[in-house]
């Protein structure tokens, strides 16, 4: 497992000991497209790397609302808050966009690794420092952002992620904090302008420039 | 066993008084006159987050690589893309962290007040100021240089898990208000705004203008005014020039259920 484990995490700051560790305290687990990892307000005792495939994580308010607050492909975490935060429940769900393999990582363990290695640690901050500068830039958006101009920003930031993501219209609207009636015809729109190619579960971006122009303040 | 209510319960001039002299300690003979101020800055740490998870021992060495700064009223602490090469405690005072466009609208993501730590994002990346920081009121605050702070991590893992622990709920804090802006109308983001501040603060009265507010929660000053002199005729609230009072928190909840 550690050789696998090795394409996903940087576990080569960690002396051999500890790799052995955490390798014990990981498992592989397979998921169908559409299942569920973990459900908001589950109790928390793991966190995870994506092995292969995506997972999407939804904030849901007491209407049913969802909002897709984060995508995470191969190599990135997600629920590691958990890691940090004793007995504080999942704050989103997390739901496999594809069929979708995931490293669950135990927590206990994970923070007695961490607690003995430094560098570690430095990677976890790194980690967490990049995800709450991501957030402050989403919160950016919706603050000063209508919803033509987070569109066109999210279709170029999903495709400069390099290969396509299987997401659906809903997952669009849910991430633009939007309906999927509104998304549906913004993307007519896009794609009458020649910017985009709207073909089954992914959107190709054929102008970026002209995109990026669809974004006012 | 509670630090922070034994600091709080210093008179605020009291303290700038001594922290000032702290700044000037340098200039000053007096052995004796050091070591009481430096007790006064190490009961505010005491009290602050990751500060608290360390030593008497630790704090009272560490007051002697702290600088004192005092911020006036609307004063900018540092601006967003600045080099970030300190972190923050505030002694007295409150502060607002907002991100501007560039076209001079801004939102507000925290309000910060005394015993609060600030700035620790840019300490662990070296990227630049993610956010703007303004004093509201006249602000007094000690300031950290980074080697200075990654060298207390190292030395104590408690302090280690609890700045991890500040990092995981500034996670939160973000995707709350991503929630926020996206399922809340106005009137909703408004109440939510106000039981958050009066809840974190720990009192009713909140000290921040109408255009504050509106940069909060993301909208205009029009539509934030008309919320809130339509939440003050139901009673819920009280608007004053500089502050508001949460009078009535159940009518400002049955605003969030929209």
């Amino acid at each position: 497992m550690a050789g696998t484990l090795a394409d996903v995490l940087p576990i080569e700051i960690l002396p051999e000991i500890d790799r052995q560790e955490l390798a014990g305290h990981m498992t592989l687990r397979k998921f169908k497209q559409d299942e569920v990892v973990y459900h908001q307000g589950d109790p928390a005792a793991h966190w995870f790397v994506v092995f292969e495939g995506l997972v999407k994580v939804l904030l849901l308010d007491e209407n049913g609302r969802e909002l897709l607050i984060s995508l995470h492909s191969r190599g990135e975490f997600f629920g590691e808050l958990v890691i940090f935060e004793d007995k504080v429940p999942r704050d989103g769900t997390a739901v496999c966009v594809i069929p979708t393999s995931v490293f669950q990582i135990e927590r206990d363990g994970s923070l007695a690794v961490l607690k003995r290695n430094e560098d570690a640690r430095k990677h976890m901050f790194e980690r967490l420092s990049r995800n709450i500068r991501k957030l402050e830039g989403q919160v950016e958006d919706f603050a000063f952002l209508d919803v033509t101009s987070r569109l066109a920003k999210y279709l170029v930031e999903v495709a400069r992620l390099g290969r396509p993501l299987p997401l659906t219209q809903d997952d669009l609207a849910a991430a633009i904090g939007s309906t999927r009636m509104t998304v549906n015809k913004l993307l007519a729109d896009f794609e009458r302008r020649g910017f985009i190619n709207v073909e089954r579960r992914n959107v190709r971006v054929l102008d970026e420039k002209s995109l990026l122009r669809e974004i006012r303040v | 066993m509670d630090g922070r209510t034994s600091w709080r319960s210093v008179p605020s001039d009291h303290v700038s008084r001594r922290v000032n002299v702290v700044a000037l300690a340098g200039a000053r003979p007096s052995v004796s006159f050091r070591a009481v101020d430096a007790e006064a800055v190490a009961r505010v740490l005491a009290a602050a987050p990751v500060f608290s998870a360390l030593s008497d021992a630790e704090r009272k060495e560490l007051v002697a690589h702290l600088r004192a700064r005092r911020f006036s009223r609307d004063e900018v602490v540092f601006h967003r893309d600045d080099a970030g090469g300190q972190l923050y405690v505030i002694l007295s005072g409150s502060v607002k962290v907002s991100i501007p466009d560039e076209e001079g609208h801004e939102i507000v993501v925290a309000v910060e007040r005394d015993g609060a730590v600030f700035g620790e994002l840019a300490l662990f990346d070296d990227a630049p100021r993610s956010a703007t920081v303004t004093a509201l009121e006249e602000t007094q605050v000690v300031t950290l240089a980074r080697e200075d702070f990654l060298r207390v991590l190292e030395r104590s893992p408690r302090a280690t898990r609890e700045i991890l622990r500040l990092l995981a709920r500034t996670v939160r804090r973000a995707s709350g208000r991503i929630e926020d802006l996206v399922f809340l109308d106005v009137p909703g983001r408004v109440a939510k705004c106000l039981l958050d501040l009066a809840t974190a603060h720990a009192r009713t009265e909140i000290e921040l203008t109408q255009d504050d507010l509106a940069a909060f929660v993301g909208a205009t000053r029009v539509s934030v005014k008309r919320a809130l002199a339509d939440l003050e005729t139901q009673g819920a609230i009280a608007v004053g020039r500089r502050h508001i009072a949460v009078k009535e928190p159940a009518l400002l909840r049955k605003q969030l259920r929209s």
